[in-house]
């Protein structure tokens, strides 16, 4: 799917790649058959959407609550990218500030998301009940300890009202 | 949290894979699935690539809201009637390690 990315990158959309591929760059395995991308910018995803019909399909957005995703799917492989279109909020403006640029194998060089977004995502998605999600997020402190912005990462959990799933995991 | 035995034996193996090698395995376990649901998808005997299709993204992506699903398939129905998709292209077998 480096043709998602390349489109991105050449109409200059600010995007990071989360979930599964984000928790591999940051420690953490999982199965997964798609890749999951972060935009803020609503408005450019029709641009994106323009750019890859000569080889993807594409499923428009359905909206969750404070969010929408679209899926991209590629026409000879088969293979998909989840676009999480996020509303322009702090904690999304913060994130896409804090991206980082990683070598992921099978996709090149993208920007990721940093391992205390991801977390604070992760928390948030889980709502405090996806054993997985939750393990996931216990691992990623683990592993990134040293490094991790605690500060950071507790003031957004805060913010983000899940303050209590996060002492839970590290607990 | 339930406790798992043995996690973190798991979790010292996978962060000391480093982040290149956990992205091949990553792709590994992926390519590995795929091929999987390939042959599922073989013993159900679809009639047509669209059908085939149909069937493969059921398994890959079972979380692929419905709504989805079938833009997607419209989509490539009209690719394949416009003679510029043939079907999703077969997985190369994996090789062994």
């Amino acid at each position: 799917m480096r043709a998602v990315f390349d489109a991105l990158e050449r109409l200059g959309v600010r995007y990071f790649v989360t979930g599964s591929v984000a928790a591999s760059v940051h420690g953490v395995l999982r199965q997964s058959h798609d890749t999951d991308v972060v935009l803020v910018d609503a408005g450019r995803f029709g641009e994106l959407a323009a750019a890859l019909r000569e080889s993807c399909v594409i499923a428009d957005p359905i909206a969750y609550g404070g969010f929408s995703m679209a899926s991209i799917i590629e026409q000879g492989t088969a293979d998909k990218v989840d676009v999480i279109v996020a509303p322009s909020g702090a904690f999304e403006a913060s994130a896409m500030e804090r991206r980082q640029r990683a070598e992921v194998p099978g996709l090149g060089q993208v920007w990721v998301a940093s391992v205390e977004d991801l977390v604070l995502a992760k928390l948030v998605w889980s709502e405090g009940t996806s054993e997985l999600q939750l393990r996931d997020c216990a691992q990623l402190i683990r592993l990134n300890t040293a490094t991790l912005d605690r500060p950071y990462l507790e003031r957004w959990a805060e913010r983000l009202g899940v303050s209590g799933f996060l002492s839970a995991v590290e607990s | 949290m339930r406790p798992d035995p043995g996690l973190a034996i798991q979790e010292a193996v996978i962060a000391g894979m480093g982040a290149q090698a956990r992205g091949d395995e990553r792709l590994r376990l992926a390519a590995r699935g795929k091929l999987l649901a390939w042959q599922q998808v073989d013993a159900m005997a679809p009639a047509s690539e669209l059908e085939r299709a149909e069937f493969l993204l059921r398994r890959l992506y079972p979380t692929l809201p419905e709504r989805s699903l079938q833009q997607v398939l419209a989509q490539l129905a009209e690719a394949g009637a416009a003679g510029s998709w043939h079907g999703f292209q077969r997985p190369e077998p994996l090789k062994a390690r």
